[in-house]
């Protein structure tokens, strides 16, 4: 129920058992002087995903390690831009990175990693979306004019944040229906192909092209509203 | 393939910038990660044990038979139970006819109807077993009403469904 | 791998035999009553998993039966029961194995309502309290009417450990229910009536039996 990724299509249903044990890589999560996530001397440059995929599916922790490093920024770059704030897209990377795990320690093995993990990712963000759309109106609605004595500090919002973007470009963004948005961002920001996107959303090619054409147009429109 | 426009390319140039990750988020990672194997170390006994433990919860499960069957059973269907007197009140002017429909009838429509009492007022007393309750108004047979007075309503299966808590009669 | 599989067969016997049909056999009539078959069998399928982890089946059952009620098919029926499959076992994480069937449903309410499962955790260390599922309805309310997530938990976890009773969270919600209609804006009667109520009991009012 809880942990399985909502996409199972782009795992291969036939996996091959996961190889004999390799050596475990020199330094186990969570050791002395592990304080943060680093990558293992050398691997980065040297191992494809397929090789990290299943060292993670025999039980080697410091391989997944080497593919969140390889992976994170991605991941952070389509939850952000999705969602819109830095803390939420941290929390959806987060919870989708768990997932990930999770489901490779399980005996998943995906043909091609980063769509699959975008994947995990986009439905996240959706989750998010829903429960913060909620609160944001309650919020609105409720709380315009309060006596900031009787509330506490409303976290701020992440604007001006190092690796946030334009306002214009934002408010762009934010304008679009999150299914134009989502499109938008895995055609041209993440680059994947039609197929790809088809799988992990579960809409037609067709529609997604649709979406992608109509979001690219409406977010110009505003951009070059004012003649820029 | 769509085309892209040209004139977004530099915009998707910013969009496309990889974000730095901030250390207290990859740390946060890193420690639910590592919850994840102490959970999945876990759920994975070893072979002997979990061998040792398949019998004994075998073995076991006659004896907590009759604590499962009981906990089991439909929720403080007993009689040993106080109900609570809870009133349905709504506003329903134009209405012919009007019913609660919720948790506590199976969600039939037709089981508890309310009374007009006058002037637009509909209402029923009803007794309840003390705790959550889901409900909703249904107008004339077709149309569903949230309870403005409720917990908190929101939509499911596209309709309002209202949430209360019917507090426990107080004891002595 | 290979351990699993008879783990698994031993506890799904276990299981099987514990909690027997007895009792899913009067749920599973209201569900073929009332749903197509193949949907009551789906819903009973889902029913089924979720007692054998130890979640509450009455809820689901409900939950299928508003569904047939309001017209929803049978997709949307047995997504609805899905998500609350979900939502009932995220609570329960959140909480503690426990809780009543009443504060996990408060509780998958609150989630819903914007709570996060870190946040309903804070409200952990009360859930013995016999006003627990009192304290979340409260705190359902208050998500509800928009006072922000870390408040209500802040104002919920100071009633309870004031020890205020399920009734006198109720009358939270009546009382700031009347001063808004007043015209009182939410936070200043949120933050008043539950001021008072603390006050109050802190100075001998009605309080609350904490179970044994």
């Amino acid at each position: 129920m809880t942990g399985q990724p909502a996409v199972s299509v782009l795992a291969t249903g036939n996996a091959p058992p996961p190889p004999e044990a390799k050596p475990a890589l020199a330094r186990p999560r969570g050791g002395p002087g592990c304080d943060r996530l680093g990558s293992p001397e050398g691997l980065q440059d040297v191992i494809g995903d397929e090789d990290l995929i299943q060292r993670v599916r025999a039980g080697d922790a410091a391989a997944f390690d080497a593919l969140v490093d390889r992976y994170y920024g991605t991941c952070l770059r389509f939850a952000w831009r999705s969602l819109g704030q830095r803390d939420d897209a941290e929390d959806a990377v987060q919870e989708a990175l768990v997932r990930a795990y999770r489901a490779l320690r399980r005996g998943q093995s995906p043909r091609q990693f980063r769509p699959w993990l975008l994947g995990i990712v986009l439905n996240r963000c959706r989750s998010h979306a829903r429960r913060s759309r909620r609160r944001r109106l309650l919020l609105e609605r409720w709380w315009a004019r309060q006596d900031p004595e009787a509330l506490r500090v409303q976290p701020a919002d992440g604007a001006g944040d190092d690796g946030d973007i334009d306002p214009k470009l934002k408010a762009a963004l934010a304008a679009l229906r999150p299914k134009l948005r989502e499109a938008f961002l895995l055609k041209h920001v993440e680059q994947l192909r039609y197929e790809e996107m088809a799988e992990i959303t579960g809409a037609s090619v067709s529609a997604l092209k649709m979406r992608v054409k109509r979001a690219s147009e409406q977010v110009l429109a505003m951009l070059t509203e004012d003649g820029v | 393939m769509s085309e892209l426009d040209p004139r977004l390319e530099p915009w998707l140039a910013t969009l496309r910038k990889e974000p730095s990750a901030r250390p207290e988020a990859r740390a946060r990672l890193a420690a639910a990660l590592r919850e994840e194997d102490a959970r999945a170390a876990r759920r994975i006994p070893s072979p002997p044990a979990a061998l040792a433990a398949a019998i004994a919860v075998v073995a076991l499960t006659g004896a907590f038979w009759l604590a499962f069957e009981r906990w089991n059973t439909p929720e403080r269907a007993g009689a040993v139970v106080e109900l609570a007197s809870a009133q349905f009140v709504l506003h329903a002017r134009d209405a012919r006819s009007v019913s609660v429909v919720g948790d506590f009838n199976d969600w039939d429509p037709r089981a508890t109807p309310l009374t007009r009492t006058g002037d637009g007022v509909w209402s029923a007393v009803v007794r309840l077993r003390p705790g959550t309750v889901r409900y909703a108004y249904l107008v004339d047979g077709t149309e569903w009403r949230a309870d403005p007075h409720a917990v908190t309503s929101h939509e499911e299966f596209g309709r309002p469904t209202s949430i209360a808590y019917i507090v426990p009669p107080e004891g002595p | 791998m290979s351990v699993r599989p008879i783990i698994g067969t031993a506890f799904a016997c276990a299981f099987a035999l514990a909690f027997a049909p007895r009792h899913a056999l009067a749920q599973d009539a209201r569900l073929y009553k009332r749903l197509d078959p193949q949907t009551a069998a789906a819903v009973a399928a889902l029913v089924d998993s979720a007692s054998t982890i130890g979640l509450p089946s009455e809820p689901l059952v409900q939950k299928a039966l508003e569904g047939q009620s309001k017209g929803a098919s049978g997709d949307a029926i047995v997504r609805a029961v899905r998500a609350l499959i979900r939502d009932l076992s995220t609570a329960r994480d959140a909480l503690g194995n426990d809780v009543g069937v009443d504060a996990l449903l408060l509780a998958a309410a609150a989630l819903d309502a914007g709570a996060t499962p870190t946040q309903l955790e804070r409200l952990r260390p009360h859930r013995s309290r016999e006003s627990f599922a009192g304290g979340l309805a409260g705190l359902v309310y208050l998500l509800s009417r928009g006072v922000p997530a870390e408040q209500s938990l802040d104002l919920i976890a100071a009633m309870l450990n004031a020890r205020l009773s399920a009734a006198e969270f109720a009358s939270l919600q009546r009382l700031v229910e009347r001063d808004m209609m007043a015209g009182t804006p939410p936070a200043e009667a949120v933050a008043v009536r539950a001021r008072a109520l603390i006050r109050h009991n802190r100075s001998g009012g009605l309080g609350e039996r904490v179970r044994p």
